[in-house]
């Protein structure tokens, strides 16, 4: 499902601040895997994410999505590839703050050509599932944490996608709140999603449903 | 483009109200100026073409070194023998300064007993004439401003007129009289026409200027060319002259007005793109989470289009009602002094309101795309932000 | 006074000259790009040249819909114009007013279908992953900046060159059959010739358009323009007005013919365009564009719409003009 090849990340190439923040990478992640991307922060694993998902490209190397190779993608290609094919969970949550929850979890889908009720139908059957069903008018910046994430998380789920990135989901949340993230996470592998998670959390050692750990320590595999 | 693009534009533009609120301020004044003024010029120039129309065709005026003479009276038994000329009057009339309120009134002669040539005069004959038969002494009809004036000054019976010559002519007002023209009448004075000559001290065998009726269009150019070579000493003035004078000096002093205001508009495109150009943390957040989420470019750019046109129509049609309020409720205390303005100080009256819509559509066209124009850059910045970048 | 200070006419010329100002940003855009846009670069100058080709993209979108409108707004001055100078009783005499004013409105019709065309292009270009037509189009836009830069200068020429004192001819004039100038000779062309000319031209076009035959389709809807404008001013025309000595093409877009000139003249030029661009776009670029159907629906409504007109008349009233 993902494949990277020698995917090497230059910021500020030729400049005095120049920075090789990820160094000959390639790994392949198989349709329907749980993998973990582990390391400490700084080590490049919000890059490998980003550049899977075509927020950024890289400076060499190919990128291959479901099929598809991406890295050369021009920005509305890539802008459909994460609207079709790609839920991203962000670090920060990355919520729009003004905005109420349900309106958050249909954003991705506006451009596109499913009419509102349908995407609202879809919303609330997701916000249902996941027992957020009634903050769903709430504007976001009044919700706690552990409810912040879960509409993260429905909005990624709204395009129904192939694939699952998140990138640090459990690092603002306590212990009880991880836990249930990582039973959604394995509903989610269930259901048939590839997961690729970046995260130094040590909940997600040694567990049964991960079907693969990378080690990345400074833009290398380990 | 989609109903929930633009769904999303609207609700996105509730949400920054505040920052959004100068700049449809501005406009909206910007608009306001420019109805009111086209306002002003149009309704204007309706009464004044309106009022064309009850003029006779040709006006023949004695000039003497480059202004206007008296006229011998007798020109006119010459001019009604020319083929096509239906009638010709003298006409004795004048413009009269009231020192005390530092106006002109347009006094003008006519005979009682006969018809005269402009409709509206005969009206008010017809009005008075059962009075105006049986009083000896001087006597006067004032037009609605006049009249307005006079009592102002203490004179609401009678009036003194101040001879040329010296003396006075102490004349009673017998009535008032306005008219759906108002600019026309309204500093209107009528007398008999033996007053008007005492005044003004215009001889027997003289008159002001003569009036000729050409009932029928097509001759009226041959007629004035005829008249022209018989008194090298006039100039002929047609109807057509003076209605394409007047939409000259309309269009020309619209014209100035709407250089001046370009200017502005340029002032104001600056300032739109200056303010829609820096975008707010928050903003610049919220549109890297939309890419983040699978918003191409275009979305966004037609995102920031549908917020310009929602802000530059409100404010165009919030400034064009403002305008038509304060052109015709409150009759544009301050702007009309642009128009009229002239060396003749006259009057004031009320405006007719018109509403005109090529004119609306006219402002529209100016301000409404320039104000999109103004938005393109800023609004291609705020597309091209890097989703990456944005969220770290 | 200078036909310069009314209000329309300074709008239009401000309007152009700002927009003359966004398309040379356009300008200098599309020539970095068609120099230096290489979509397998992965370097940042490729990375900024491909945020640029969007605000030049956005640039001529703009223009496009502005340029319409803009020149119904000039064909609208045009007859406002029509009240100050002396002679003229539509646009025709405002056109002719100015040796500028024929070439003027040409050009302008002739800038619509290019930045149409462009559009097109674009269109097809971001369709595919390798945006293979990017610096093509580019370089093209650079002829076609060339186009509206001469547009603007002729306009202003145009506006200047007008005399508001001096007497100009109006359609009637124009279009007489004994008139010498250009236009009027289109009404010289006997109908029993163009008449058979303009159906037969249109039935070769439903034949190019179902074969598909791309440039044969292009040159006879060209060729179907011109016929179709000097018809309607010679036959078509005057069964609008329902006189036979009224042959003008203005006219058709005022209040007393219900604006029927807007409608005609955008199907007209809506279905030429589309088939005029396909040959274009294939001989001149290269690309493969095919908007038969487009074109024949349009070039249909057109025939039927100004072929109604005559029929009504004769089954009105029992004889032709």
């Amino acid at each position: 499902m993902i494949e990277l090849k020698n995917i090497n990340k230059i910021y500020n190439l030729g400049l005095p601040d120049e920075s090789n923040v990820l160094k000959n990478i390639s790994f392949k992640v198989k349709k329907n895997e749980f993998t973990i991307l582990r390391g400490p922060s700084g080590s490049g694993k919000s890059t490998i994410l980003s550049i899977i998902a075509g927020l950024i490209k890289p400076t060499s190397g190919e990128v291959i999505v479901d099929g598809k190779s991406i890295a050369k993608l021009p920005d509305k290609f890539a802008a459909n590839l994460r609207a079709d094919k790609i839920g991203f969970i962000f670090q920060k949550f990355n919520l729009i703050h003004d905005l109420t929850a349900i309106d958050n979890i249909t954003v991705p889908l506006l451009p596109s050509k499913f009419s509102k009720t349908e995407i609202i139908e879809r919303a609330e059957k997701i916000m249902s599932e996941l027992s957020i069903i009634e903050k769903k008018n709430l504007v976001v910046k009044k919700l706690s944490g552990g409810e912040q994430q879960r509409v993260a998380i429905a909005r990624a789920l709204i395009n129904n996608p192939k694939i699952i990135l998140a990138d640090e989901p459990t690092a603002n949340l306590d212990e009880k709140l991880s836990l249930s993230f990582l039973d959604i996470i394995k509903k989610l592998k269930e259901k048939g999603l590839t997961i690729l998670l970046a995260s130094h959390d040590p909940v997600f050692n040694n567990l049964k449903c991960i079907d693969n750990i990378i080690d990345i320590h400074l833009g290398e595999i380990k | 483009m989609n109903l929930k693009l633009i769904d999303y534009a609207l609700k996105s533009l509730k949400r920054r109200f505040g920052k959004k609120l100068a700049v449809t301020f501005i406009f909206s004044f910007l608009v306001f100026l420019l109805v009111s003024v086209f306002s002003i010029a149009t309704s204007l120039k309706t009464e004044l073409l309106s009022s064309v129309d009850a003029l006779p065709e040709l006006i023949v005026q004695r000039m003497k070194a480059g202004r206007q003479a008296l006229i011998p009276v007798e020109r006119t038994y010459k001019i009604a023998t020319i083929p096509g000329v239906e009638k010709a009057y003298d006409r004795v009339w004048g413009y009269y300064y009231f020192l005390n309120a530092n106006v002109n009134f347009t006094v003008v002669g006519l005979d009682f007993d006969l018809e005269a040539y402009k409709q509206k005069y005969n009206d008010i004959i017809k009005m008075y004439s059962n009075i105006t038969d049986t009083i000896s002494t001087p006597y006067m009809i004032a037009g609605k401003g006049v009249k307005k004036i006079l009592e102002e000054n203490f004179y609401d019976k009678y009036f003194n007129f101040i001879k040329v010559t010296g003396g006075k002519v102490e004349t009673t007002i017998i009535g008032t009289f306005t008219d759906k023209s108002a600019m026309e009448t309204n500093d209107v004075i009528l007398m008999p026409e033996n007053y008007v000559r005492e005044i003004f001290d215009i001889p027997e065998d003289y008159a002001t200027d003569i009036v000729v009726r050409v009932p029928n269009p097509i001759e009226v150019n041959v007629v004035k060319r005829k008249l022209q070579y018989m008194f090298p000493d006039c100039r002929v003035i047609s109807k057509e002259d003076i209605s394409g004078s007047y939409q000259n000096i309309f269009d020309y002093k619209s014209g100035l007005f709407l250089a001046l205001l370009i200017a502005a508009f340029i002032a104001f495109f600056i300032l739109v793109y200056d303010k829609t150009s820096g975008l707010s943390l928050e903003d610049r957040r919220e549109i890297g989470i939309l890419k983040a989420v699978g918003w191409q470019v275009e979305n966004i750019l037609q995102i920031k289009f549908i917020e310009g046109i929602f802000i530059s129509l409100f404010s165009f049609f919030f400034g064009t009602g403002l305008a038509l309020f304060y052109v015709y409720t409150m009759h544009a205390p301050l702007l009309r002094n642009l128009f009229t303005g002239a060396s003749i100080l006259k009057p004031t009256f009320e405006l007719i309101p018109v509403i005109d819509f090529q004119l609306l559509f006219l402002v529209f066209i100016l301000t409404v795309p320039i104000y999109i124009m103004a938005t393109i850059i800023p609004s291609w910045r705020a597309a091209i932000i890097d989703a990456d970048e944005v969220m770290r | 006074m200078s036909v310069l200070l009314t209000p329309e006419v300074i709008i239009l010329l401000l309007e152009d000259l700002l927009l003359l100002a966004f398309n040379t940003i356009a300008v200098f855009i599309a020539y970095r790009i068609q120099k230096y846009f290489d979509i397998n670069d992965t370097s940042p100058k490729q990375y900024t040249l491909e945020k640029q080709t969007y605000l030049a993209s956005y640039i001529i979108k703009f223009s496009l819909y502005l340029k319409i409108a803009s020149i119904i707004f000039f064909i609208f001055t045009l007859d406002k114009l029509s009240a100050i100078i002396p002679g003229a009783m539509c646009a025709v005499g405002v056109t002719s007013a100015s040796g500028y004013g024929v070439y003027l409105l040409i050009l302008k019709v002739l800038n619509i279908y290019l930045y149409g065309s462009w559009l097109l292009i674009n269109k097809k270009d971001v369709e595919r992953e390798d945006y293979p037509f990017t610096r093509i189009k580019f370089k093209y836009f650079l002829y076609i900046y060339f186009f509206f830069v001469l547009e603007f200068i002729l306009q202003t020429l145009y506006f200047f060159d007008i005399n508001p004192q001096q007497l100009v001819s109006c359609c009637g004039t124009v279009f007489n059959e004994a008139s010498t100038s250009l236009l009027g000779r289109f009404t010289q062309i006997p109908n029993s010739i163009s008449l058979p000319i303009f159906y037969l031209l249109f039935i070769l076009l439903i034949f190019t358009s179902l074969k598909k035959k791309i440039i044969a389709n292009g040159i006879i809807n060209f060729f179907f323009l011109i016929i179709s404008i000097v018809t309607l001013i010679s036959f078509f025309g005057t069964y609008i007005y329902e006189l036979p000595t009224h042959h003008c093409p203005f006219c058709l877009l005022q209040k007393d013919y219900y604006y029927i000139g807007y409608l005609l003249y955008t199907v007209l030029i809506l279905g030429t365009f589309f088939g005029i661009v396909n040959t274009f776009l294939k001989l001149l670029l290269k690309i493969e564009l095919n908007y038969f159907k487009l074109s024949l629906i349009f070039n249909s409504i057109y025939v039927i719409l100004v072929s109604a007109y005559p029929i009504h008349f004769y089954l009105v009233n029992g004889v032709w003009l």
